[in-house]
């Protein structure tokens, strides 16, 4: 879908057109279930939660602002969602919580993340990131997979845009320790 | 200036320094060879990050057995997904066969003729049959063939969306589309949609919907009032409220008990109508039931395995049924095919009764039942075949089959290109599958719709023709694809591999109960390939157009 084509079916949809949200939702389903399923961790977790956010859209399509770019908006409403179920899930409030964690020290400059050249490797970092704690993990997907930007984030985990800062530059660095821990027991 | 921190970098990197600090920053890295050198490092790890969440998309939507086997020899891999198309071959049969109203062993007569043919002849047969018990008038015989189509698509649909959900969205817009194409003329609004996998969808009481309304879930309830057509599908479908349209539901267990204006169309396992019908009814499902409180004002059409008639029919009663009771008052003629008919003795006919059953004493009309008209008896003969036992059906299976091949040979020595090329995945069998299911069932369809229009019978004949090829060689299709799968499948020996998976293919779907079904299976999987390799190749040819279908093989 281009993008005049994109804006006809959304002012459709926001109308009422149930085959406009039809194919807005087939438009952007897989990102919202990649969203959730980074999130969430869970295949089954996503599915459900995927069709939760398209209803949740559904419902509140007249107050999207359509000067304002729809998948931003679908995919905060995404976050949003799958932050809540995270919640409700024992996590609570601890979760973004600042907690000093142990890693072991690797520099940046020669940071294990960007040499990988081969399928194996990514995901085997796709997994380093699912592994993850959730404090790090959630800003770094919105970050790295939903493309928000600092105060987006900030807002959705109830923080600042200072602290979204430090968690995922803690949240790379814990990264490069793993990574780099995972290489050194291969050879 | 002094080298900034480390946290400060990776902020600029993603972009979200403020503006003076950005300007000092870039100052500083153009002096420093330590920080650029950590700031490269940082983008790039950035970009790495990026990629791999990007990635992961395609990784998470194959299916465990193909991934996880993915490093596996080549063959093995493949093998492994025609181990799975088996398995969802195997569990869509008997759901298709359910859905054919427990097809061969408890076929009522009246359709018994389905298992003496394959995919291809039973349809024909289907539309002949109607065409023939539909006597009542072109938009009967219309609305009838919308009703199939309308419910194969249903049903095709929600089959699909089970397998996978952006396509079900593409899905669900073709099938909303011909829906609305299909359906008698309302309004032309937009429509009501509620859909819910796993969970209940209703109108709810009170709630008043001046719309077409769509409901797909396990349960559908319609208690409110629907002014308006109705299109349900469901496990279980209740219609308690008011309709003010036209009702069309699909369900294992379906009850009618709300009034409706229009016509009701309706199909599963049990359908009980129990309320008044402006417009005619039109009941298929193992058990149909209309209960004494019913009033089918303009007629009844009615099939299934055991149908019971116990309200009122304000004309003709048409139907088509293992067991056929009417304890009710029909205003006209009762019309059909049966292997055991009663009239019992609470029940009157207004007009003739004329019934096609195997034997005499297969009709039944009880002291005190009334007949108004004459009472007429078509015997329709069993015919005994075992095809096995003669030599002929040796050769016709294997003329059939030379016909196949060299059709099939001329045609890739012609266009090399039409070549289809085998699905490698569980998941493309079954789009494939659905694909083909469509075409099956809404080609002709589409057709009769051109062919009423008078000037369109050339279109609707080519469109005939192509069908036919295509619906000829789907079986080929999948016998080459059976073929490559053979061992030691070279190019010199594919063609005869293929002769062989061929004719035992054909053998099998000859065989009796299980064949129809599996010839079924082995139509909408060759002519899903064709249409999809056919479509592939338009879109080829003509640049990428952009129909929300192939967007989404787009997203894959």
């Amino acid at each position: 879908m281009d993008k005049t084509e994109l804006e006809n079916v959304l002012r459709e949809a926001q109308m009422g057109s149930s085959v406009a949200f039809g194919r807005v939702y087939g438009e952007f389903s897989t990102r919202v279930f990649g969203l959730c399923r980074k999130m969430l961790g869970s295949h089954a977790a996503a599915e459900d939660a995927t069709s939760e956010v398209f209803e949740r859209a559904y419902q509140a399509l007249d107050q999207y602002d359509r000067d304002r770019p729809f998948d931003r908006w679908i995919l905060t409403i995404a976050s949003h969602h799958c932050l809540n179920r995270l919640r409700r899930g024992r996590l609570e409030k601890r979760l973004f919580l600042d907690e000093p964690v142990e890693v072991p020290a690797v520099a940046a400059s020669s940071s294990p993340l960007v040499a990988f050249e081969n399928r194996e490797q990514r995901r085997a970092l796709l997994r380093a990131i699912d592994a993850l704690p959730a404090n790090y993990r959630v800003p770094l997907i919105l970050k790295y997979y939903g493309d928000l930007s600092y105060d987006e984030i900030a807002d959705h985990l109830g923080t600042t845009r200072n602290n979204v800062a430090v968690l995922l530059h803690r949240a790379k660095r814990e990264l490069r320790g793993r990574i780099g821990t995972l290489r050194k027991e291969e050879s | 200036m002094s080298c900034p921190t480390e946290l400060t970098l990776s902020i600029y990197a993603d972009g979200e320094l403020a503006e003076h600090e950005a300007h000092g920053i870039v100052a500083h890295l153009g002096t420093c060879a330590a920080c650029r050198t950590l700031f490269t490092a940082l983008e790039q790890e950035n970009a790495v990050l990026m990629e791999a969440l990007g990635e992961e998309e395609a990784a998470t939507i194959r299916l465990p057995a193909a991934s996880s086997l993915s490093s596996a020899s080549a063959s093995g891999s493949s093998a492994s997904s025609w181990v799975w198309s088996a398995v969802a071959a195997a569990a869509l049969a008997p759901l298709m066969l359910d859905w054919l109203w427990q097809a061969t062993p408890t076929l009522p007569t009246g359709v018994g003729w389905v298992s003496s043919l394959g995919g291809l002849g039973g349809l024909v047969s289907i539309s002949r049959r109607l065409a023939q018990l539909f006597v009542g008038g072109q938009d009967m015989l219309v609305s009838s063939f919308s009703f199939v189509a309308t419910l194969f698509v249903v049903l095709g649909t929600l089959g699909v969306a089970a397998v996978r959900r952006p396509l079900a969205g593409a899905t669900a817009g073709l099938a909303l589309a011909l829906l609305a194409g299909l359906s008698p003329p309302s309004q032309a609004h937009a429509a009501e949609l509620r859909y819910e996998k796993e969970g209940t969808v209703k109108v709810a009481e009170g709630e008043s919907i001046d719309d077409t309304v769509f409901l797909a879930g396990k349960t559908a309830i319609v208690a409110g009032v629907v002014d308006g057509d109705v299109f349900a599908a469901a496990e279980r479908v209740e219609v308690t409220g008011e309709v003010r349209g036209n009702l069309y539901v699909a369900g294992e267990t379906v009850t009618v008990a709300g009034e409706v204006s229009g016509n009701v169309h309706a199909a599963g396992k049990n359908v009980e109508l129990d309320t008044k019908v402006g417009g005619s009814g039109f009941l298929a499902g193992q058990n149909v039931v209309v209960t004494e409180r019913s009033d089918l004002a303009r007629g009844g059409f009615l099939a299934g395995e055991s149908v019971r008639s116990k309200g009122r029919v304000g004309r003709a009663l048409h139907f088509a049924a293992e067991k056929f009771e009417v304890s009710g008052s029909v205003e006209r003629s009762v019309r059909g095919y049966g292997s055991q008919v009663t009239i019992s003795s609470s029940g009157s006919v207004g007009g003739d009764l004329h019934v096609t059953v195997p034997s005499q004493d297969a009709v039944e009309v009880d002291d005190g039942a009334t007949v108004s008209g004459e009472t007429i008896i078509d015997i329709e003969e069993k015919k005994e075949r075992r095809a096995f036992l003669y030599p002929g059906f040796y050769f016709g299976l294997l003329a059939k089959a030379l016909a196949m091949l060299l059709m099939g040979l001329v045609l890739i020595t012609l266009f090399p290109t039409l070549l289809p090329i085998a699905p490698d995945s569980s998941k493309e069998v079954l789009r494939d599958m659905g694909f083909g299911f469509i075409a099956l069932v809404a080609t002709p369809v589409v057709m009769l719709i051109i062919a009423l229009t008078v000037i369109g019978i050339p279109v609707s004949i080519v469109i005939g023709m192509v069908y036919g090829v295509l619906l000829f060689l789907s079986t080929l299709v999948v016998a080459y694809f059976a073929a490559q799968r053979l061992p030691g499948a070279g190019n010199r020996r594919l063609v005869l591999n293929t002769a062989a998976s061929l004719l035992l293919i054909l053998f099998v779907v000859a065989i009796p109960f299980v064949g129809p079904g599996l010839s079924f299976l082995v139509h909408i999987f060759g002519l899903g390939c064709l249409v999809v390799h056919l479509r592939n190749l338009y879109m080829k040819s003509h640049g990428s157009t952009d129909s929300p279908a192939n967007q989404l093989n787009a997203l894959r």
